[in-house]
This record gives structure tokens, sequence and C-alpha cells, in this order.
């Protein structure tokens, strides 16, 4: 190794130690980074108000301005929310289908199927960008059947059989040109289809595995919460009872003008009007300082009770089995191997790829996924003297989520590595490094850095990659280029013109 | 906040139940002026039953606190939590009510005073 590489190699594992470190910060805490404000408690009260058809009985129950008091009273960082974001989902296309900025497949689908359309290729690309359709087959018939895409989700949860055919998913991927447009021949378009199943997956909350996990919490925290909750207002009610019921009153009075129609701005300044009302009367009040104290640590005992269970369900590994088939033979425009003896009269050979998945927790919140799978030739024509065995891969992946940014979203750093073994010339579709095929037989290896922002309330993802690979055909020595692609997750759409239903 | 009137003495079930897993919902323990009696989870993981008995002198009440909390799935397409909670004296209901907990909100706070009648 020389002095390049190691100076090109230090920022690398900088940044991961930097990145591990964030992540375990967060993870000791047992709490995301967001800590709630009075703002972000008014908005809560507001978008449950909303949720609630618009009842007013949400906005004067004096119980529900108790953590307004508490934001209001106590120190802040007690009262960091739990929230979690799992991050196992895959958009893109498997590894074994064409181009993707992934070098591992997840372990997981999107529920219903999702879109993605990548721009950049990491270790196979087509010329045109591949569109990736995912689906589960037994979540379309089951939207079929019900008739609702929200009912069925919720109708099928505990139909063991059907929760069975649910883990086996499709996708199937065709080709567009530049400009994002199918070609005229929609025959050729298709370029590959895949099947999942996910032989051990428990990462749904709504598994029965946690339903016992759930109650203890339940049983402990959330009751103590309740607890609290009702005996600061019985204290209220016992020692202060004109002041609550003038409390009342007041809130009552600035309700009544709200209607069904009222915009949010109005709603919002309603609830601020009402629980700044509420620290003045009771806020000062000494003989509720315990009480008050009970109320604080209940939400955060509660809240560090739920991570914990949100924590089990995130550890829990995933195993799947994902088979891929590229049809070459039907995509002529892809790019012909230098090294191939075939014309372009010949039929190229069909791909088939296996690969194997493991996915489980990392350090802190950070997740690990392991593939091991191997491409082969479908479909070779007689004239070819090449082996059937194209190549073996093995890769690896750490996902680590960063802190929230306000406005924007959470956002996923990921590390990857990828060893792949090319025993044969790829006949018809390329193998890339970083934009470059590999024609030449031998081993390969990549590391990629992946930042992967959300943009917030859209369903889309813009990745952003550097990759640092062994080889390249072209250039005789170390090679570190960028990627950038956006990636749309169709359950997002689907979600919020489902969720009016 | 929700009332109810019930019968003096009597003895008022409630029955909570949630459309999706996890049921994170909890009751103030002990209720003010009662106790729970006969708690009974369901099998499903998605509700419960709990009984309390009302005071023997018209006029008097009891309340407890609620606190109902949600945990969605990050595919689920409708993200939120819905409970129902009916109430019950002698297997005839005598109210209901409904709390929706939108995902990342809660848990939402929701006091029941019941008088007796």
């Amino acid at each position: 190794m020389n002095t390049y590489d190691s100076l090109g190699r230090m920022p690398y594992f900088i940044l991961l130690t930097f990145t591990l470190v964030v992540a375990s910060a967060a993870n000791s805490s047992g709490q995301t980074t967001s800590p709630a404000d009075n703002k972000d408690e008014i908005d809560r009260v507001l978008q449950i108000y909303r949720a609630n058809s618009n009842n007013k009985s949400f906005l004067s129950d004096d119980t529900q301005y108790q953590r307004y008091l508490v934001y209001t009273r106590t120190e802040r960082p007690l009262m960091a929310k739990a929230e979690q974001q799992r991050i196992d989902k895959q958009a893109e296309a498997g590894t074994g289908s064409g181009s993707t900025t992934s070098a591992v497949s997840k372990g997981s689908v999107p529920w219903l199927f999702s879109f993605a359309v990548e721009h950049g290729a990491l270790t196979q690309s087509v010329d045109n960008n591949t569109i990736t359709l995912r689906g589960n087959v037994a979540n379309l018939l089951k939207a079929i059947n019900a008739k609702d895409y929200v009912e069925s989700y919720r109708k099928y949860q505990d139909n063991n059989a059907v929760n069975l055919i649910s883990r086996a998913s499709f996708s199937v991927s065709f080709v567009g040109n530049q400009n994002g447009s199918s070609t005229n021949n929609t025959q050729s378009s298709l370029a590959g289809y895949s099947a999942h199943i996910d032989l051990y997956n428990h990462r749904d909350p709504r598994d029965r595995k946690y339903i016992a996990d759930w109650a203890e919490v339940v049983r402990q925290g959330l009751t103590q919460l309740a607890t609290s909750v009702g005996e600061l207002h019985d204290l209220l009610d016992a020692h202060h009872h004109e002041a609550l019921q003038g409390w009342q009153n007041r809130s009552n009075a600035t309700l009544t003008p709200l209607t069904t129609t009222s915009s949010d701005d109005e709603v919002r300044a309603a609830i601020k009007k009402i629980a700044d009302d509420y620290v003045t009367t009771f806020g000062q009040l000494e003989d509720i300082r315990v009480a008050l104290d009970r109320v604080a640590k209940a939400i955060a005992d509660y809240s560090e009770q739920k991570a914990k269970v949100i924590d089990k369900i995130e550890n829990s590994p995933i195993f799947s089995v994902e088979y891929t088939n590229t049809r070459q033979s039907v995509t002529t425009s892809l790019p012909q191997s230098t090294g191939s003896s075939l014309t372009t009269t010949s039929a190229l050979p069909d791909l088939s790829n296996i690969n194997v998945i493991a996915g489980l927790r990392f350090i802190g919140r950070s997740q690990v996924t392991f593939n091991a799978g191997t491409t082969f030739f479908t479909s070779l024509p007689k004239s070819s003297s090449s082996g059937s065995v194209r190549d073996w891969r093995l890769s690896g992946q750490i996902d680590i989520p960063l802190p929230e940014i306000p406005q924007i979203g959470k956002s996923t750093l990921t590390f990857s590595g990828l060893f792949l073994s090319l025993l044969e010339e790829p006949l018809g579709q390329k193998v890339l490094v970083n934009g470059v095929a590999e024609s030449r037989t031998g081993n390969i290896g990549l590391f990629q850095a992946k930042f992967s922002l959300p943009i917030k309330g859209t369903g889309l993802r813009i990745p952003i990659s550097l990759t640092t690979s062994n080889r390249t055909e072209l250039i005789k020595e170390k090679d570190t280029r960028g990627s950038i692609g956006i990636t749309l997750d169709l359950d997002s759409i689907f979600a919020k013109s489902g969720a009016g239903q | 906040m929700p009332s109810y009137t019930a019968p003096a003495s009597s003895l008022v079930t409630m029955k909570v139940r949630v459309d999706k897993r996890p049921y994170l919902a909890a009751f103030q323990t002990p209720p003010h002026n009662s106790k729970w009696e006969n708690i009974k989870p369901d099998a499903d993981g998605m509700g419960e039953s709990r009984d309390f008995k009302m005071p023997s002198t018209p006029g008097d009440t009891v309340s407890f606190n609620a606190q109902f909390d949600e945990k969605i799935g990050p595919n689920d397409p409708d993200p939120k939590a819905t409970y129902t909670i009916n109430f019950f004296v002698s297997g005839a209901q005598i109210g209901t009510d409904q709390v929706v907990v939108p995902k990342g909100m809660g848990p939402v706070s929701r006091e029941y005073i019941f008088t007796a009648s």
C-alpha cells in the first residue's frame, strides 16, 4: 500500500468511526435526537385534534396540557421522545438485475410495491435507466379482494396462511430511455424479473411475537403515565377546583369560535392560548411540583421502555433468498462484451442470479446486511466456449441512521463492500465498477460510502455515493467515482391517498 | 373530556379495542373513587375488558385518566391507530368513545368521568 492509498482511505475510517459514535450515542440514551419543544407540543395537540375529526373535547381536556407544562418546567433532555425509523427496506433494484447504486440486496421489501429509477451504476448497468416494480403477490391479491388498500393491510394481519404467502415478493424491471420514456417495442422493454422470499422476518411491530413485550410496556410504563397524569388532575380538582373550573371555562370560550373550517393557524393559536393559560394558572403552584415531576419521570420512563421494545424488533434478524433473471436476449440495446465472439445477430444469453441475504443489528442503531450470491448464464449458444457460472460474489453493508435534519428528515449513511470473482467474461450485460466495464476475469473488490438524503413528505430519497475499487479495465490503478440517483417509494404516495379512506 | 352517567352501585364494564397491534392503552390505577376488577386482556393482543364499581351515592363521581399510543409499522398505508372504547352496565351500552392516535403523536391523554345516578 503506497502513501496515496493510506491517505485516500483514512477519511473513510474517520467518517466510519465518527458515525458509529454518533449512532451509539443516540442509542445509549435510548432516544432519538429530536427533542420536543413547546411548539412541537402545540403541533402535536393540533394533529390529535385533526385526526379525531376536530373533536373539541380533545382540546378542552386539561390532562392534554400536562406535557406542555412539563416541557416548561423540567429539563428538556429528560423529555426526548422515542422514535425509531426502520432502515431495512429497499426500493432499488436488486444487485442481480442491471443497474443499481446498492452493493447489497436488503432482506425486506416494500409492502405493496415500489418503483425505483436510478441513474448511474455500481456493479452492472445498461445504457438506459432501469425501472423496477417490486410487489407482493399475496398483498396484491388481498388488496384486490378487499377493494381497499388500507383495509387489506388491517384485515389480514392475523391470517397465518396469507402472512406466509406474503413473505414472497416479486419484481419486474423495465428499461426506459434517458429521457424517461419507454421504448416503442414493449416486448423489448422487459429487462428482467425476480422473486424474493423472507425465510425469517419479524420486524413488523404488529407481529404476534411481540404481544407480551408490548403488554409489559402497557403494564408498567404506560400505566404509570396514566396514573401520574390522572393523579395530577385529581390533585388540581381537589385543591384548586375553582382555578381548574375557571381555566376550563376560559378554554371553552376560546374554543367556541373554532369550526371544522378553521385553519391550522387559527386552531394552533387557540391551543397555544389555552396551553399558556394552563401554565400561567398552575405552573407556579408549589403543591403540584412533586406530582408534576412524577409525570415528567413517567413520560421519560415510558419512552425508554417503548424504545427497548422497538430496539428488540429492529434487532430481529432477517434471512431471505432472492432469484433474479435478466433477459438479455430481448434487450438488444445492451452493450456487447468487448471480448465476446458473439455477433449482434446472436441472441445474448440470459442471466440468472441467486442471492442469500442476512440482516441484523450492528453497533448502536446501525444495521448490517450480508449477501452471498452467484450469477450464471442460462442460455449459452452452442458456439460459445464460456462456462455457465459467470461470477461469485460476497458483499456487506452497514446502514447508519443519522440525526434528523429539521425540515428535511432522517438521512442514512451507508458503507458497503463487495468482493466479486469474475470467472467468465460477461456476455452481453457488462459488469461495471464505477461505470467502467470489467471484461477481464479475476477478483474485483470495491468499497462504497453512500449518503441517502430524504425529501420530507415526498417519498423521494436522493442517494449520493462515493466508491473505490481495486481495479478498472481502463485505469490500471485505484479509481474513485461518485454516483447520484433518485428513488421513489410509491407506498408513501399510496399511504397519502389511502389515509383518508 | 368525556363524561357519562351510570346507576349508583352498578358495575361498569369497559371494553377497549384497537384496529391494529400493538395495543398501547393504559388506565389510571386505581381509578379515582373506585378500583379495577376483572381485568382481561384479549387473546389477540388488540384489546381488553375491565370493570369498576360506581359509588353508592348519586352525584358522586369516578374518574380516571387513559393514555393511548401507537407504534405504526413503516409500511402501514394507514399511519394511525384507532381505539374504540365502549362502556356497559349489565350488558347495556351506556357510552362510547373513539380515540385516533396519528403516527408519532402519542400518547393521547383522555380523562373519563362517570357520575352516579
